[in-house]
């Protein structure tokens, strides 16, 4: 719809203060980098690139050195006569950022862009892609079903669902204070226990005892889910002294993450909880072991309990949009 | 283990063979009559003789005339296919639903399931001052039809036969070209025409080569639509080779006729080549983008 490959049922698009609703995509001042790159099979690398530039009627002159710029912008200037039969993967995707690049337009539309490559070189993509809008200073508009690369890449995310907005923050507010269940379950990993709000205070009785918060504006009496972030969970064998949450359960498996180690622990017949600590600090611990899980009322969110949670975290798309500086 | 393999060639053995004798040696038979002679009134061909005698007997004004006549049916005939038969291709290809596609192309096939002949006769009896739709055309006023008989008629029914040959590869063609770059090209600012003429064009190419190749050669050989809907107007040179075998039974002169359609067949696709090559060579240079000018 940014771009104008399909038409919004109702509401408005405005760019830069302009709506382009009913305007033609060859109209408006947004370039695409597509998910399948879209290169012309027929045109070589420096071809494409000039390919907008062409359709705009930029001098000859200009057109060279704008091609050259954006060529080297990503790294590949010294490919410029091969065809794109003739580049990898990682080299078409380049070379359709520095085609879309190239025409310096108000929004730059990236769907999905790295989502055909491979974990490392999305990684450094990532890294530069946010090099290059720093330095160029353009709104992109980044499409993502990866939430680790939605808060790694943006200024500001919004996270869809159904076609709606549920959030629009910068990538901490949307971490550390999502507006809904959704959105909490959505972005990063949650345990959730369901319960009754018991005190004013923000205390909240569960089947596995009571968990106190500092949450407000919640009524007593009314059914909330509790979230709080596997980060967040601290382990221990003996009780944990002081009067933060704590549970007991049973330790059912440990992953290695690599920077942190993953621990799951069963608390009932249809609650688990996930505690995830940098591996540095972790505790060695045995499979089967009796573990408590603390955490401090701080790290507790409330959410009213009919309110829905992602399943299948990947399946939403998120969509991330990094505003001009 | 290793197993041997034969070798690529081995496996086109068969099709290589088909062809040697079935095609190869047919046109070298024909090639060898052209330069015999009609050895008496019974007799087909001889070959004790050899010379080019045959051939300066073809190369006559009545030739040429019929030759032209024949290069303006094939010429005009294929642009007029192509001019129909591009846009309904284009829109079956990238407008026309997807679960469609699969009866517009059997729609498309349809008229093959009737014989050639019969096709074209069908035309005879619509297009005849005498039929259903001029006397429809007089009785609104006009004056009874009269293309009969015209190389009108003779183009028309060549659009109607040749048609699908067009439709087919160009709608392939279309259809690989796909939405994913056209939709690249109007993104990058591209109008809907300077995407067809820079990108569509351009990917469907050789499928717009197959096509014209496909109706331009069939229908240079031609000559039952021009017989039946052009009468004595529409003579191609098809119809005076196989009169020179089938009623002169004169087979060296209608070899060395066929050997001069064959090369002017193949003569004339080389000059259009051509001719498109030289039209491409500003639209090149146009496009070119010569990062190294720059240091210069």
């Amino acid at each position: 719809m940014i771009a104008g490959f399909e038409h919004p049922d109702a509401g408005d698009i405005r760019i830069s203060g302009r709506s382009v609703i009913g305007q033609a995509p060859y109209r408006r001042d947004v370039n695409t980098v597509f998910q399948a790159y879209a290169l012309f099979p027929h045109m070589t690398v420096a071809q494409n690139v000039a390919y907008g530039l062409h359709e705009r009627r930029v001098a000859r002159v200009e057109l060279r050195a704008r091609v050259a710029e954006a060529l080297a912008m990503v790294q590949m200037r010294r490919f410029a006569d091969r065809k794109p039969s003739q580049l990898s993967g990682g080299q078409q995707q380049r070379v359709a950022l520095a085609r879309a690049l190239v025409n310096r337009p108000a929004v730059l539309l990236l769907d999905e862009p790295l989502a055909a490559l491979d974990r490392k070189l999305r990684e450094e993509m990532q890294l530069e892609l946010k090099l290059i809008q720093a330095k160029l200073g353009l709104t992109f508009v980044f499409v993502t079903h990866d939430q680790a690369e939605a808060l790694s890449m943006s200024d500001r995310i919004a996270v869809m669902r159904d076609g709606r907005i549920e959030q629009l923050d910068d990538a901490t507010t949307i971490y550390r204070a999502p507006v809904s269940a959704y959105v909490a379950s959505f972005v990063g990993q949650q345990n959730f226990f369901s319960g009754v709000v018991s005190a004013v205070g923000g205390e909240v009785q569960t089947s596995y005892g009571p968990i106190s918060t500092v949450s407000t504006g919640l009524s007593v009496g009314q059914r909330v889910r509790a979230a709080v972030r596997p980060e967040f969970v601290e382990l221990a064998t003996g009780s944990p002294p002081g009067d933060t949450n704590r549970v007991e359960g049973r330790l059912i498996g440990v992953s290695h993450l690599g920077e942190a180690q993953q621990y799951l622990v069963q608390l009932g017949p249809e609650l688990s909880v996930i505690a995830r600590v940098a591996t540095p600090l972790a505790p060695k611990l045995q499979i089967g072991e009796s573990v408590w899980c603390s955490w401090r009322a701080e790290s507790v969110q409330l959410f009213p309990d009919d309110e829905p949670i992602a399943t299948g975290s990947l399946s939403a798309p998120t969509t991330t949009a990094i505003p001009a500086q | 283990m290793r197993r041997a393999v034969a070798p690529g060639f081995a496996l086109a053995l068969p099709a290589w063979i088909w062809l040697a004798a079935f095609f190869v040696a047919p046109v070298g038979v024909v090639f060898w009559y052209s330069f015999g002679y009609k050895p008496g009134l019974f007799g087909t061909h001889a070959n004790d003789v050899l010379s080019l005698d045959r051939y300066a007997e073809v190369l006559t004004p009545t030739f040429f005339d019929t030759f032209a006549n024949t290069l303006w049916v094939g010429v005009l005939g294929t642009a007029l296919c192509f001019v129909v038969g591009a846009p309904i291709a284009y829109w079956m290809a990238l407008k026309a639903p997807a679960r469609v596609k699969g009866l517009l192309i059997a729609l498309v096939m349809v008229p093959f399931w009737t014989n050639f002949l019969v096709r074209t006769i069908g035309w005879l009896i619509l297009l005849s001052p005498e039929g259903w739709l001029s006397s429809l055309l007089q009785d609104l006023g006009f004056e009874p039809l009269g293309v009969l008989q015209t190389r009108s008629a003779v183009l028309l029914g060549v659009v109607y036969n040749y048609l699908p040959l067009m439709i087919l590869p160009l709608f392939v063609a279309f259809d690989r070209v796909g939405d994913v770059v056209r939709e690249a090209s109007s993104d990058l600012g591209g109008t809907p025409l300077r995407t067809f003429a820079r990108v569509t064009f351009p990917l469907a190419r050789p499928g717009i080569i197959v096509g014209v190749l496909l109706v331009y050669i069939p229908l240079m050989g031609d000559y039952l639509t021009a017989v039946v809907l052009g009468g004595a107007k529409g003579n191609m040179v098809g119809q005076m080779l196989a009169s020179q075998f089938q009623t002169a039974q004169n087979w060296a002169l209608g070899s060395a006729m066929a050997i001069m359609l064959v090369l002017m067949i193949v003569l004339s696709i080389v000059a259009l080549g051509a001719l498109a090559r030289l039209i491409a060579i500003p639209v090149r240079a146009r496009y070119r983008v010569d990062l190294m000018e720059e240091v210069a």
